[in-house]
């Protein structure tokens, strides 16, 4: 099996639940509300036309307005290609399109939400806005939607000769009626002691709420690399008993060794189902590389690794992170990473693993 | 080389590719009022039925009556059929990637039960279909059935989701990351999207006309369809048979609209010119196209425009829009597309637009209108174009020709 070329992320943007704000990342760390961490949106007119704003959803929004300003970043005009992956799409116009049906027994409809439920707007809503006429893609598979992506760029790219530019990216929303219905089915954690980290609640089900966009430029040039997508895989149901050698067969697929990995970045989420994956991960890395968490910061959703690595980005570009983003802080302050290990799963079903340098 | 070894597919039409080509040669009329699904516009709209309750569906297949969505069992269905010839036992010494694709994935039965989700209820029938709301729960479910266990995805291109489905599965085979590649889509009838596509007064009320002047609209349907995707090697060595080729294929974004397709035919020319680029092709090579032909106003002006502009007046391929038999079955629908080129390549015959009356004034070409017999088709195009822009043209091709 010959090995895909890396992909390089050259640039990032994203709208999460926590500060952004120059000199003021993650500062101070903004904590759920009733079990939820929903995103702080910024001033959407900065980069969406006031017209266009006014016909889009909340999910549209924050998925249009975090891939716009990732280009604006990379002073990339027209991408490449565009590829998306989402879990839900627009919640928001889901639900609002199945209410209305039933509320006005379908008669009169307006449309609106039935063309803002399509999971590919964000996706058509960006190419139509940078005239981008190339491949464009999305991917709606769960917690592997933002994963694929990130693996059907690194594919596109593997087989062009000259430097392209794709953008990349995932969003996904929590509605109040979306957290109700999942609540049905125990997804949610019931009681929890605030002063604790997430991860020490770890010995009950349930997790917290979470949202967030996240974009990214990739390249198949290291120019402008913040860092190096080497390979990724995503599976289906891996027991826990076998997810390290997953991991380990990655690893020295990729011409490395397990002991070469000197971070790892894993999705925690303080549900006594999902834990057992991620100590399982890290017993199959040598020796107490530092363990950097993102759940707590974000929430679980589907595409959560979107914040998990903008916010890997934000480390490997020399920002300073608050020491409680850490799950194990590194010794030092000054920390280089170069082999790093990513690790997510969702609900135990679909699991992802990318092997990244910096 | 990408083969097609196997091919399954559920229509109103039939259960199985065999009972969905017999329907064709047929030429058979087969748009109906809706009798399963459960809606206003029953006694006023025709549609393209699978006639089988979702208890039936599930009987056919050994399952519970309840807790599987319709999206689920149909694709089950067509799964089973595309994997005859590839038993389980040679499944398991295969690397094998199963690209599925949905527009509304469990919509089908979640828009039935969604008021009990929302009640403040903790205990009911709704429970079992908590999860099938997303896209990824009938992708889940059919790898479950089939104990697939490797790469598995699933795409929401709108209308071109499945056809986007193939051309990954052909990439993922050439890039060598995986022997075989089950690739389609499925979508269930839904009030959700009979009435959006109402609301967007894109359906007719009576059988759909693609490509004639007179065509008022789409009629929905419904079904799944998946081809088996492999690399020479691993077809040559579990003695397996072909059928055709992917010949190559074309994903381009129009650009243009959130729904309308240009009507200069800009967008779906671009990518009919990259699926003949990928495969090294000229267009004189393409005897047949199985356009995407909905039927709307808009995707047939901007579809037979560019035909015309791709191909030429006088040199155009025979093209048809099988929805007239089918219905637009949404996700599913490339893949349907792409096993009817399939069956005109094996069976050397075109098959019909029905109900085609009245040429298009816009263009000078037209549809095919009756079964024509004796054929070769070396090269057959089939065109997938969706909401948002998301364009995708494939071509198969025959055994006889690949070089």
């Amino acid at each position: 099996m010959l090995l895909l070329k890396p992909i390089y992320i050259t640039h990032t943007s994203a709208i999460t639940p926590q500060h952004q704000a120059e000199g003021r990342l993650l500062d101070p760390l903004v904590a759920d509300t009733d079990g939820k961490l929903q995103v702080i949106e910024p001033d959407y007119t900065a980069v969406i036309p006031a017209m266009q704003l006014r016909r889009m959803s909340r999910v549209l929004r924050m998925g249009v307005y975090t891939g716009m300003d990732c280009l604006r970043r990379s002073g990339c005009e027209c991408p490449d290609g565009i590829i998306t992956g989402t879990g839900k799409g627009s919640m928001t116009d889901t639900e609002k399109f199945v209410k209305e049906l039933a509320q006005y027994q379908e008669g009169s409809l307006n449309p609106t939400p039935f063309i803002l439920s399509t999971y590919n707007a964000v996706n058509g809503a960006i190419a139509l806005q940078t005239r981008a006429t190339g491949y464009n893609q999305t991917y709606v598979h769960r917690g592997s939607s933002f994963e694929t992506a990130l693996y059907d760029a690194q594919l596109k790219l593997n087989t062009v000769a000259a430097t392209q530019h794709y953008l990349v990216g995932c969003f996904d929303e929590i509605t109040p009626e979306y957290f109700l219905v999942k609540s049905k089915v125990g997804y949610w954690k019931k009681e929890r002691d605030p002063g604790q980290s997430l991860w020490q609640q770890a010995d009950s089900p349930g997790t917290l709420a979470g949202e967030g966009a996240a974009f990214f430029m990739l390249s198949n040039s290291h120019d402008g690399a913040i860092t190096g997508i080497h390979a990724l895989q995503t599976t289906y149901k891996t027991p826990v008993a076998a997810i390290g050698q997953v991991a380990t067969e990655l690893i020295v697929r990729n011409g490395w060794q397990p002991g070469d990995i000197d971070m790892l970045v894993l999705g925690f989420n303080g549900d006594s189902r999902d834990e057992p994956y991620y100590e399982a991960l890290q017993q199959s890395i040598p020796g107490t590389p530092p363990v950097l968490a993102f759940k707590h910061l974000c929430g679980e959703y589907e595409t959560s690794g979107g914040f998990a690595l903008w916010l890997l980005c934000q480390l490997l570009n020399g920002k300073s992170l608050p020491g409680a983003v850490w799950y194990r802080a590194p010794d030092k302050e000054r920390f280089h990473p170069r082999k790093i290990l990513y690790y997510n799963h969702y609900r135990g079903q679909n699991h992802n693993l990318i092997l990244l340098s910096a | 080389m990408v083969l097609i070894t196997g091919t399954g597919m559920i229509t109103n039409l039939g259960d199985t590719v065999p009972e969905n080509l017999q329907a064709i040669l047929e030429e058979r009329q087969a748009l109906c009022a809706p009798e399963i699904l459960q809606t206003r516009h029953r006694e006023e709209m025709v549609v393209g039925e699978i006639r089988k309750t979702n208890g039936q569906l599930a009987a056919m297949l050994g399952l519970p009556a309840e807790g599987f969505s319709r999206t689920t069992l149909l694709g089950i269905l067509a799964v089973r059929e595309a994997l005859q010839g590839l038993p389980a036992q040679q499944r398991l010494q295969k690397r094998i990637a199963f690209i599925n694709a949905t527009t509304v994935g469990g919509m089908s039965d979640v828009e039935n039960f969604y008021g009990d989700m929302i009640s403040a209820a903790t205990e009911g029938d709704f429970l079992s279909y908590i999860d099938s709301l997303d896209c990824a729960d009938c992708t889940q479910r059919i790898a479950d059935y089939f104990d697939l266990t490797g790469f598995q995805c699933t795409i929401s291109t709108a209308c071109s989701s499945s056809a986007n489905a193939l051309q990954l599965g052909a990439r993922m085979i050439e890039n060598g990351e995986a022997d075989i590649a089950i690739c389609g889509g499925t979508d269930a009838l839904t009030r959700f999207t009979l009435n959006g596509f109402n609301a967007l007064k894109n359906v007719d009320k009576q059988p759909t006309r693609p490509f004639d002047q007179h065509r008022n609209g789409l009629n929905l349907g419904e079904g799944a369809a998946y081809l088996i995707l492999e690399s020479e090697a691993s077809a040559r060595e579990r003695g397996a048979t072909p059928v055709t080729t992917l010949a190559g294929y074309g994903n381009t974004n129009e650009a243009h609209h959130p729904t309308a397709p240009s009507p200069d035919g800009a967008g779906a020319l671009l990518t009919m010119q990259e699926a003949l680029a990928v495969a090294g092709l000229d267009k004189e090579a393409i005897d047949y196209i199985n356009a995407h032909g909905t039927a709307t106003l808009g995707n047939d002006l901007s579809e037979g425009t560019a035909i015309e502009r791709l191909f030429g007046r006088r040199n155009c391929p025979y093209f048809s829009s099988t929805k007239a038999f089918t219905g637009h079955t949404l996700a599913a629908s490339g893949a349907v597309g792409a096993i009817v080129c399939c069956l005109a390549i094996q069976g050397s015959f075109i098959p019909p637009n029905l109900r085609f009356e009245t040429p298009m004034e816009e263009i000078g070409i037209v549809p095919q209108k009756t079964l024509r017999r004796d054929t070769p088709v070396h090269y057959a195009l089939a065109n997938s174009f969706g909401f948002g822009g998301n364009n995708v043209s494939l071509i198969f091709g025959s055994l006889d020709v690949r070089c």
